[in-house]
């Protein structure tokens, strides 16, 4: 790898969020290349004594105004956007295509009638007829039954 | 000498005819036999059966196990292809139970019970002698048991319906075929072991809940006449205007379906059951099953499938769904709906 390209990834890797694979170019690539090795000490040593120095502590009178500014920005935010006809219309048609869509759900599953269902009340009205082959209707009953139910009995 | 030899010739030639005479069994009437076949088996019995369901050339297999004693106890396991029971149909004579094991599910109600029905037995089997035709004859035993073959053929056509063989001793069906219109077999069930005790334990007519089943109800079901449909359903009925020749109203029902109610028309030929199923507006049938399609039934669009009990037909009209079920050929089927209103 060029030392152009490995340039692009040192700072990453100075600061530690390089991936495995970049960590591991980067690595290769010092190991051989004393320029590139420079500069990575120097990055590193940059990051050390920044973070040496830390951030300077901000005078509370300022927090304290920066908190209230804050505070204010957001009451106004939001019974602003609530009060714009767009979106009151926008969540209000939001809200009945939901409740629709629950509606036509539920009404969906209420009006499905399985035809297991149904040709399980005809196999048992065929067990009560003279000669009817009871065996295989018995077998069938248990099956339309069971495969009614399954559908949504 | 010459009139001896004329009287020994005659002798000789009579004598296989007297032979045969002695040798053809006297068969019964064919109607007694199958109206000892509706009485009560006045023993226990215990035996394997196989039912076969045919679709055009192809059969399905299930093997049951089948005990029944008297008092309308029964004990019928369906038997998975691992040979342990995958459905249960117990009856202790007052109360039914099917059991689904994979689903571990169990369903209870009343046993079906034809004497409550508006056409009784006996308006039945006189139903059953005006459109159809019996002929007896005499079989080879069946699972064992000696056995007459009763031939169902229906007086108009002459068409086979029903072939029973009927254990001669006991009156049991032994095995029965049932035919489609268009004359191909459509279900088979035959006896492969059989035996009859005196008594049997009353433990395997107890049904007992397995751990953790969900249990449903199942509505009982009603025998009505025509005029309580719109009283008991709110629904104005619909009904056929032509059937198939035979087939009489015998009973409505209705079906309680969350809050709405489908009414069940039950038509009847004393042999055969043509169920006409009446639903509410805004309903849809769901048929599950791949084999569904959409046909044009000559009135409009319909929906028609095929199952053991017969080909289904549904369609719309007037805004309600109604679905017809019986062993009539498409045409029959789609002349029976055209005339609903």
């Amino acid at each position: 790898m060029r030392c152009d390209q490995i340039e692009e990834v040192l700072s990453a890797f100075a600061d530690g969020e390089a991936s495995a694979g970049e960590r591991r170019l980067v690595a290769g690539h010092v190991a051989d290349c004393r320029e590139c090795a420079r500069k990575l000490r120097l990055m590193s040593g940059m990051k050390a004594s920044v973070k040496k120095l830390g951030v300077p502590p901000a005078p509370a009178e300022l927090k304290a105004r920066l908190r209230r500014a804050a505070a204010g920005r957001r009451k106004a935010a939001w019974p602003g956007l609530f009060t714009l006809p767009a979106v009151r219309w926008g969540l209000a048609s939001a809200f009945a295509a939901a409740s629709l869509i629950v509606i036509l759900r539920v009404r969906n599953a209420d009006d499905n009638v399985s035809v297991e269902l149904l040709l399980a009340a005809h196999t048992q009205y065929a067990l009560t007829m003279p000669l009817s082959p009871s065996e295989s209707l018995y077998a069938g009953l248990a099956e339309r039954t069971a495969e009614g139910d399954a559908h949504g009995l | 000498m010459a009139s001896r030899l004329l009287a020994l010739l005659l002798l000789l030639s009579c004598a296989p005819f007297a032979a045969a005479k002695r040798r053809a069994p006297k068969l019964p009437d064919a109607w007694d036999v199958l109206r000892e076949s509706l009485e009560p088996v006045d023993a226990s019995y215990q035996g394997e059966v196989l039912v076969d369901v045919y679709k055009g050339q192809l059969a399905t297999t299930r093997e049951m196990s089948v005990r029944v004693a008297d008092g309308g106890r029964y004990r019928r396991e369906i038997l998975g292809e691992d040979g342990r029971p995958s459905q249960l149909i117990v009856s202790d004579g007052k109360t039914e139970w099917i059991y689904d094991r994979a689903r571990n599910k169990v369903w209870e109600g009343e046993p079906a019970d034809p004497y409550y029905k508006r056409l009784g037995p006996d308006d039945e089997f006189d139903l059953l002698s005006e459109n159809y035709d019996a002929l007896v004859s005499s079989s080879t035993p069946v699972a064992g048991h000696a056995a007459w073959l009763v031939e169902l053929r229906s007086k108009e056509g002459g068409r086979l319906e029903r072939r029973l063989w009927i254990d001669k001793r006991k009156g049991l069906v032994l095995q029965s075929q049932m035919f489609l219109p268009d004359g191909q077999l459509a279900t088979e069930m035959k006896f492969t072991k059989l035996e009859y005790r005196k008594s049997s334990a009353k433990t395997p007519f107890m049904f007992k809940i397995p751990p953790g089943a969900k249990i449903v109800k199942r509505t009982e079901p009603d025998f009505m006449a025509l005029d309580e449909a719109k009283s008991a359903a709110g629904l104005e009925p619909k009904t056929p205007a032509w059937l198939p020749s035979g087939y009489v109203f015998e009973s409505l029902d209705v079906l309680p379906r969350g809050g709405r109610k489908i009414l069940h028309f039950r038509f009847s030929d004393g042999v055969n059951v043509l169920s006409l199923f009446q639903c509410p507006p805004h309903v849809t049938l769901d048929f599950g099953g791949e084999n569904a399609k959409q046909i044009d039934a000559g009135f409009g669009r319909a929906t028609t499938a095929w199952t053991p009990e017969g080909r289904v037909l549904g369609w719309s009209k007037a805004g309600s769904k109604f679905l017809l079920v019986g062993p009539l050929s498409p045409e029959q089927l789609a002349r029976v709906a055209e005339s609903v209103r």
